[in-house]
């Protein structure tokens, strides 16, 4: 067997192929040469990155059909190496010098190749293992920095709640299992389900193991304590990406392959959504860690783009789903820039502290320590600005698009109240940003730092043209994402 | 002339805005500027009214302004006379001024000349909105004038209470003219220019006669306002606050006339509806009653001066009134009454400011004996009284007499002859309370404290000496002595070109009857005996001192308690003004506090306490967390069950 | 390239404008000064181009979510183009205003330029979404200026104007939403929205009208929604309150009348919205006097006067004659140019005289001359003086109102009294009467600042003499809309 026929069989796995390569060179470089695997790192996702987009509208399935490589599971991939882009062009400053380093990559490489799977997975068990394998390196990256006990704590508690919730997830599908007596999604998709209470067990378990990714109320809980204890790095990948792995689950497992069982998850779903938002919101009012403050927000937002699941599964118009759905996705693609460059800004300005080695008796990322941001660190400040409105969805923002498709979704199916209890809430949300732009912008610096890191500043700068992009020049992106989304019709 | 007619009121205009701006620097404060602008509407005034009075023709031009307004001239018999006097008095005071208000700063020639252009506008406005314009910025001129020593508290205050007195009139004005669009739009709907005065007279039969009621009350409430007529007559006294010319000029002569003005201007809507002119007889001799008896016990010469002044607006009125009976006339007899007013009161004004000038106080008790020292301001004071009590040969004779002959008739001709005795006691009160001010100031031995008092300078007497002739002769010469009553006939004729005015026609809409009453020549001698009585009274009080006015005059009198306190007043309008509407200020500002803060500070404190409550759920230990978890998925499963 | 007439244009200029003056941080003060004046110069071109002020003219149109049928669409009609005029005007004089004052040049100006693409924007969408875009987008620049230059209790009133309004907005936005969907027309056009309008069930249509009903009152703003108005325009700096109170009130009042008011015809309990408008418009006039009689605070007092004079749209819209409406939108541009002068005025006196609160104050005529001429000229003409522009607009008003809704009209004069009162109150303390000597030393006003107000005061005076020019553009579109009612 010759090379053309792998390609042409299996040329769609490339990118996953590619990146895993560069995992494992990596790990054996880092033995010698610490100082370029960051660049490497980035090489090879930069170049995972090219090969998907260059087979962007495939459409092909592999593995008795268990993987399924389409539009959808390719958006996804894009939107998890962007997020790994930027979490690799930061950790190269964060990292710089850093003995491990060697195993930081790999993890991180080996991760989003764990989700490029999930991206792809057409089956209960490819998705599990995928599942796991994006998991399970990330609660080794949670707990990297091993002389912060905070990192531990965190990596430690993400764990704990991880196997219990993978445990959760298993149980469910194998529930599922058992009733249909198939794993393949596509078969799912044609069984019709007497109802039964192993039907809805089933189906209860699988969105609380899900959840958890999601860090839906209330499998969300775990969500703070690790955002907070874990690398900022690190924090912006879970937040920006493998939460993405969750909803990406979700979508395959439930929307496309439960799709019978619309009516029962519709009710779940609306109580999850409509919690969620407004816990993280309200939450999130009286935080002083700001990386507590973007977990609670980023909570919220999963409570936002949980909606498309309420919406899909009230109606089966098309158009609506597809603008559902569409949302949903767009909303996912510019989350990870707003959410992933607020935590890489948050970042940014914990690093230049501990570079310029200035004593605070607070926590690193605590409030004060962004009081007036704009004169110490004006690049930073004014991406984190953005970064911040565009979450509260401020207009010309990747936010402002996001929440106008998905709420305009909710009220085109029929669910208003659902679309005003949310409007209500990113209202309400606009308080703790602005709180935060504040402090930053009309508040007297309380030190000085030296100059903003370079890369940092790189990797932010990237997140802010995404974010404005997706929010200035919408069209083309909004009409990838409705082209994704009609997968699901 | 009536091609120059718009330059009547654009003049002073010029003249404002030259001294306003250049007049620092030229010399007297550029004083002789507006002198000269109103020289120029005196002439322009003259040679109009000599024009279009043998025709008895009425001038109107009109230029679209914007939307339905439009802007124009209106020149009939009725502005004529009154452009004459408003320009000619005006040119009076102005040269008066020169010396009077010497180094007082340019500003003050300035806002008189911009008075000046307003009050002419008011007089030749064509529409209801040009009018209304004008009869702002007088009061605005007003205004600043009473204000003009701004320094002082009092003057600052009194200014205040001016404007926001005849604001009062004004919003009734305005909710008159309201009304009036509202019904030309709804029975004229053709009509292009509703607020035209000819229009509306042209379409007064098409209104309901209860509408024009309502619209003329109205009129007469801004009348009221600007004529200080009862109950806005209060701002009128404490106007005296400003220099003396100014009290002459627009507190005498022209702006407190403007109301009167007004009701002669829309008497043909008076005289269609219903009850309005018996209202506005009523009120007129009301206020002339009440005015004279509290002009009785005041000891500032000026607002002696202003009493008498509202109580001869009252008699105007009354004029106007009796039209109700007499017809068109009536406008004329106010009209007569009016100009000769202007003149006997302005030189009343301007003597009282050359014994001022001479003094430096206003308070006739520290006066005195002045007539030896100030022959000429003296006797032409004589003389302004003698006309203001209304001795005959002086216009004051002339002009009154007709006004309460024609109110006789109104008695006789309605048989409702309260107004007319009103009128009639008011002879009585206004001879004492003017020669009272006059013997206190003239007569027996100085009681000035410090300073030796002596004649003003020729600028300011020579403008007495023709005021005091123009007192003299004026209502004699232009309406009696030759042959007929010229001056009223030719006044009382200024609608008959307009279309839809006739007398007839209105009467029977409003529902008065008018008719010819014959008078008891007897019965017309009364004034004169009842003026003589009370100059009488005067002088055995006050230069004779037998009975020792003390005696009468002494706070425990309650009837002077009454007077002295002008009815109260103080305590009522602090009432309406401090308590009701601060009140309702007040009340207002509990609202805001509580309902439209407190509202949003509750909201944000529940979103504060909420976000609290919940945060205590996160624990941060891992078995909570757990817990949390296998509670929703057991929870959400029941639930489900439940609900399927 | 030549350069050509757009919209475009004049919303870019001064967003080009804001990045160079950020850039090129010493000439801040000139680019800002010269950018701002670029769309009056535009817009004054277009009035005098401008054929048929009752349609829409320059109108372009560019794709920019097709998925959603949004599209960036912009026009001007007699209704909006007084608007940028006045937009124009208030600009550049304001930025002369604050040229000596002590705000960072590089991040003020550039605000106030981003603020004036924002209101140009706002006042030329022909796009909902755009609309509402442009609508949020004023938020942002103010929201900083507020709270980076305002008063002791900055942050508090920033963050309140920020989401109070931003709610008014979020709720527009909905109704706008479900009038997209339900009408099922697939664009976001402004005018075929509207249009569709009609099509809508009845009960729907009544929550729509009220909802988009509802972000204008509160921008308006009209009591009871005003919660957030006294501290921002008192906490705000001087220029920010100039420019909130002389245009961003004016985007409220601009939508009911572009948007609200077609729809009101199509709305099924018709005579009810009448009814709470003229009621809103009468409570917002007597209730604002009301209290700006009970202030001490000159910058309060002018604040809820704003709050009153704004009242008199609502009494235009629900007046439904060509006459009232003129004269409503007439008092948009009238109340433009004498509120900013009014808070160009207490500017100058606070920082002259470090106070603002009347009491304080007194007999400050002798001192400042210049100040208190200008005062009694704006506070003159803000209580109705004849012969300034605020009186014509409010006489249209309430005149063309009265056939309609007389005891309205009647009410509302009350107000008319209260307003003359409090002015002339106001001044007679803080002007007149011998000059409190603790004040100290205070001097009048410098060259720099006077300029703007006296032109401000001289076009109060133009306009009220000569209304026509700009009347005219309002009349030609209140005719087209009382034939469409």
């Amino acid at each position: 067997m010759n090379v053309d026929w792998i390609l042409s069989n299996y040329g769609v796995l490339l990118p996953e192929a590619v990146l895993t390569l560069f995992a494992f060179a990596i790990l054996l470089i880092g033995l010698k040469y610490r100082s370029v695997l960051g660049y490497l790192a980035f090489v090879g996702a930069v170049v995972s990155l090219g090969l998907v987009i260059m087979n962007f509208s495939v459409n092909a399935t592999l593995l008795y059909n268990s993987l399924v490589f389409d539009p959808l599971s390719q958006f996804f991939k894009v939107v998890f190496l962007l997020v790994t882009l930027l979490t690799i062009i930061a950790s190269i400053r964060y990292y710089h010098g850093n003995v491990h380093q060697g195993e930081y990559y790999f993890l991180l490489l080996i991760a989003t190749v764990g989700m490029m799977f999930v991206a792809s997975a057409n089956d209960l068990v490819s998705l599990f293992v995928a599942f796991e394998l994006g998991s399970i390196a990330t609660y080794v990256l949670a707990a990297f920095d091993k002389d912060n006990p905070r990192s531990i704590e965190a990596g430690f508690k993400y764990f704990m709640i991880g196997a219990l919730s993978s445990a959760i997830l298993l149980l469910g599908m194998s529930l599922l299992y058992g009733i249909t007596g198939t794993t393949n999604f596509t078969a799912l998709s044609q069984m019709s389900f007497e109802m039964s209470g192993y039907t809805l067990a089933a189906l209860v378990l699988i969105i609380a193991g899900l959840g958890f990714k999601m860090a839906l109320v209330p499998f969300h809980m775990w969500a703070p304590d690790t955002y907070q204890g874990a690398p900022t790095v690190v924090s912006a990948m879970l937040a920006a990406g493998s939460k993405k792995m969750g909803f990406v689950a979700a979508f395959k497992l439930i929307i496309l392959a439960l799709i019978a069982l619309r009516t029962e998850w519709y009710m779940v779903f609306a109580i999850i959504s409509v919690i969620t938002m407004t816990y993280g919101n309200l939450v999130a009012l009286t935080q002083r860690s700001l990386k507590r403050m973007l977990a609670y927000s980023s909570i919220a937002q999963a409570g936002y783009i949980a909606m498309a699941f309420v919406v899909v599964s009230h109606t089966n118009v098309d158009s609506v789903v597809n603008l559902a759905m569409g949302g949903a996705l767009f909303y996912i693609l510019s989350h990870a820039f707003m959410k992933g460059g607020a935590f890489l800004a948050v970042g940014a300005v914990g690093y230049m502290l501990l570079r310029d080695r200035i004593k605070v008796d607070v926590e690193e990322d605590d409030i004060d320590n962004f009081a007036g941001l704009s004169k110490t660190a004006p690049i930073t400040a004014f991406s984190l600005a953005v970064f911040l409105f565009a979450l509260a969805g401020i207009p010309l923002t990747a936010g402002f698009v996001s929440k106008l498709l998905i709420f305009s979704s909710a009220i085109y199916g029929g669910l208003a109240w659902l679309a005003v209890i949310a409007i209500l809430n990113s209202a309400l949300s606009l308080f703790y940003y602005a709180r935060v732009v504040k402090v930053m912008y009309w508040d007297k610096p309380k030190f000085v730092l030296k100059g903003e890191p370079t890369a940092y500043v790189v990797a932010v700068l990237l997140a802010l043209l995404g974010t404005v992009l997706l929010g200035v020049y919408p069209g083309p992106f909004v009409d990838v994402a409705m082209k994704v989304a009609e997968v699901f019709l | 002339m009536q091609e120059y007619a718009v330059l009547v009121p654009l003049l002073p205009i010029f003249g404002f805005i030259l001294t306003l701006f250049l007049g620092r620097k030229l010399p007297g404060q550029g004083s002789f500027i507006p002198v000269l602008a109103i020289a120029g509407s005196t002439i322009i005034s003259v040679g109009i009214l000599l024009e279009i009075y043998p025709s008895g023709e009425v001038i109107h031009q009109s230029w679209h302004w914007f939307s339905l307004i439009n802007i124009g001239i209106l020149i009939d018999p009725l502005a004529a006379v009154m452009l004459c006097m408003v320009s000619f008095v005006s040119l009076i005071i102005h040269i008066y001024s020169i010396e009077y208000m010497k180094g007082q700063g340019e500003r003050y020639y300035a806002e008189t000349s911009l008075f000046t252009a307003g009050m002419l506008g008011v007089v030749i406005a064509d529409n209801l909105f040009l009018f209304f314009l004008s009869w702002e910025l007088v009061g605005l001129c007003s205004y600043l004038l009473i204000g003009y020593w701004y320094r002082k508290p009092s003057a600052a205050s009194a200014a205040k209470k001016a404007f926001l007195v005849t604001r009062v009139g004004d919003v009734l004005f305005l909710a008159g003219i309201f009304i009036t669009y509202a019904n030309m739009v709804k029975f004229a709907p053709d009509s292009q220019y509703p607020l035209s005065f000819l229009e509306i007279f042209r379409h007064i039969t098409d209104i309901p006669p209860l509408q024009l009621t309502l619209i003329t009350l109205l009129f007469l409430g801004g009348a009221a306002g600007k004529s200080g007529q009862f109950p806005l007559h209060i701002w009128l006294p404490d106007a005296m606050e400003g220099p003396t010319t100014v009290s002459a000029l627009i507190h005498a002569a022209t702006m407190v006339t403007a109301g009167v003005y007004l009701v002669a201007r829309t008497f043909p809507m008076f005289l269609a509806a219903p009850h309005s002119l018996v209202v506005v007889a009523y009120l007129g001799a009301f206020t002339a009653l009440i005015a004279a008896t509290m002009g009785l016990v005041m000891n500032d010469i000026k607002r002696v001066l202003a009493y008498s002044t509202i109580s001869q607006l009252g008699y105007m009125m009354l004029a106007l009134g009796s039209g109700a009976v007499i017809g068109m006339a009536a406008v004329g007899i106010a009209m007569l009454h009016l100009i000769s007013h202007a003149f006997f009161k302005a030189l009343l004004f301007l003597c009282s400011g050359s014994v001022i000038h001479a003094t430096h106080t206003n308070d006739i008790r520290l006066m005195g004996g002045l007539l030896s020292k100030m022959k000429i301001t003296g006797y032409t004071m004589l003389i302004g009284s003698l006309a203001l009590a209304g001795i005959p040969i002086t216009t004051g004779y002339y002009s009154k007499d007709a006004i309460l002959e024609a109110a006789l008739e109104y008695g006789l001709g309605s048989g409702d002859l309260l107004p007319y005795l009103m009128g009639l006691f008011t002879v009585l009160l206004t001879a004492i309370y003017i020669f009272r001010a006059w013997f206190m100031t003239f007569v027996g031995k100085s009681r000035l404290p410090k300073g030796e008092p002596h004649e003003s300078p020729w600028l300011m007497t020579v403008p007495l000496i023709i005021l005091a002739f123009c007192s003299l002769v004026f209502a004699g010469a232009v309406n009696s002595w030759f042959g007929g009553e010229i001056f009223v006939e030719y006044v009382g004729r200024t609608f008959e070109r307009m279309a839809g005015t006739d007398p007839e026609v209105l009467s029977l809409m409003g529902g008065y009857h008018l008719m010819e009453v014959h008078v008891e020549h007897s019965l017309l001698i009364l004034p004169l005996v009842l003026a003589v009585v009370g100059i009488l009274i005067a002088g055995m009080l006050y230069w004779a001192k037998k009975p020792d006015p003390e005696s009468v005059v002494s706070p425990t009198n309650p009837i002077y308690r009454l007077l002295i306190t002008k009815y109260y007043e103080l305590p009522i309008i602090d009432f309406i003004s401090m308590r009701i509407t601060m009140g309702v200020a007040i009340l207002t500002k509990l609202v805001e506090r509580i309902f439209i803060d407190g509202s949003i500070w509750i909201i944000t404190q529940a979103g504060f306490l909420f976000g609290e409550i919940l945060r205590m759920a996160q624990s941060g230990i891992v078995r909570h967390y757990a817990t949390a978890i296998a509670l929703g998925t057991g929870l959400l499963i029941l639930g489900l069950w439940g609900w399927l | 390239m030549v350069f050509t007439i757009t919209i475009s244009s004049m919303i870019l200029i001064p967003f080009i404008g804001a990045l160079l003056a950020s850039i090129f941080r010493g000439g801040a003060k000139a680019i800002a000064l010269v950018f701002s004046l670029v769309p009056l110069v535009i817009s004054l071109s277009m009035y005098q181009q401008i054929h048929d002020p009752s349609t829409l003219s320059y109108v372009e149109h560019y794709g920019w979510i097709s998925a959603l049928g949004i599209s960036l669409k912009f026009g001007i009609d007699g209704l909006s183009l007084p608007l940028l005029i006045l937009t124009g005007i208030v600009f550049p004089l304001t930025i002369i205003y604050s040229w000596r004052l002590p705000y960072t040049p590089h991040v003020f100006y550039p605000l106030m330029l981003v603020l004036e693409s924002a209101l140009i924007g706002v006042f030329t969408a022909l796009d909902f979404i755009i609309f509402y875009i442009f609508w949020e987008l004023t938020l942002i620049p103010l929201y900083f200026v507020i709270g980076m230059f305002g008063g002791p209790k900055r942050e508090h009133a920033a963050i309140k104007f920020f989401i109070y309004t931003h709610v008014g907005s979020l709720v527009m936005l909905l109704g706008v939403f479900a009038l997209y969907f339900e009408s099922g027309i697939g664009s976001f056009d402004l005018l075929s929205l509207i249009g569709a309008f009609s099509t809508l069930s009845p009960d729907l249509r009544n929550i729509i009208f009220l909802a988009i009903l509802f972000g204008f009152l509160v921008k308006l703003p009209s009591v009871p929604f005003h919660g957030w108005l006294p501290d921002a325009y008192c906490e705000a700096p001087t220029p920010g309150t100039v420019v909130i109170a002389s245009l961003l009130s004016k985007m409220g009042a601009y939508g009911i009348l572009r948007i609200s008011l077609p729809m009101l015809p199509a709305v099924p309990s018709l005579s009810l919205f009448v009814k709470i408008l003229a009621i809103l418009g009468v409570v917002s006039i007597l209730y604002g006097a009301f209290l700006a009689l009970a202030q001490t605070d000159l910058k309060r007092m002018i604040a809820f006067s704003s709050v009153s004079h704004m009242g008199y749209v609502l009494i235009g819209v629900a007046s439904f004659s060509a006459l009232s409406l003129s004269g409503a939108m007439f008092q948009m541009f009238s109340h433009g140019l004498i509120i900013a002068l009014l808070f160009m005025l207490v500017g100058v006196i606070q920082s002259n005289t470090g106070t603002r609160m009347i009491p304080e104050l007194g007999g400050i005529a002798n001192k400042m001359p210049v100040v208190a001429f200008l005062v009694m000229g704006g506070f003159l003409a803000s209580l109705g003086l004849p012969g300034m522009s605020g009186f014509v607009a409010e006489f249209l008003t309430l005149m063309g109102a009265y056939p309609s809704l007389p005891v309205y009209v009647l009410l509302a004069l009350i107000g008319v009294l209260i307003t003359a009162s409090y002015y002339i109150w106001a001044m007679q303390r803080a002007l007149f009467g011998p000059y409190n000597e603790n004040l100290g030393e205070v001097k009048d006003v410098g060259a720099i600042q006077m300029l703007p107000m006296a032109i401000l005061l001289g076009l109060i005076v133009l306009f009220g003499l000569n209304p026509a020019p700009i009347l005219k553009l309002f009349e030609a579109v209140s005719v087209m809309v009382e034939v469409l009612i």
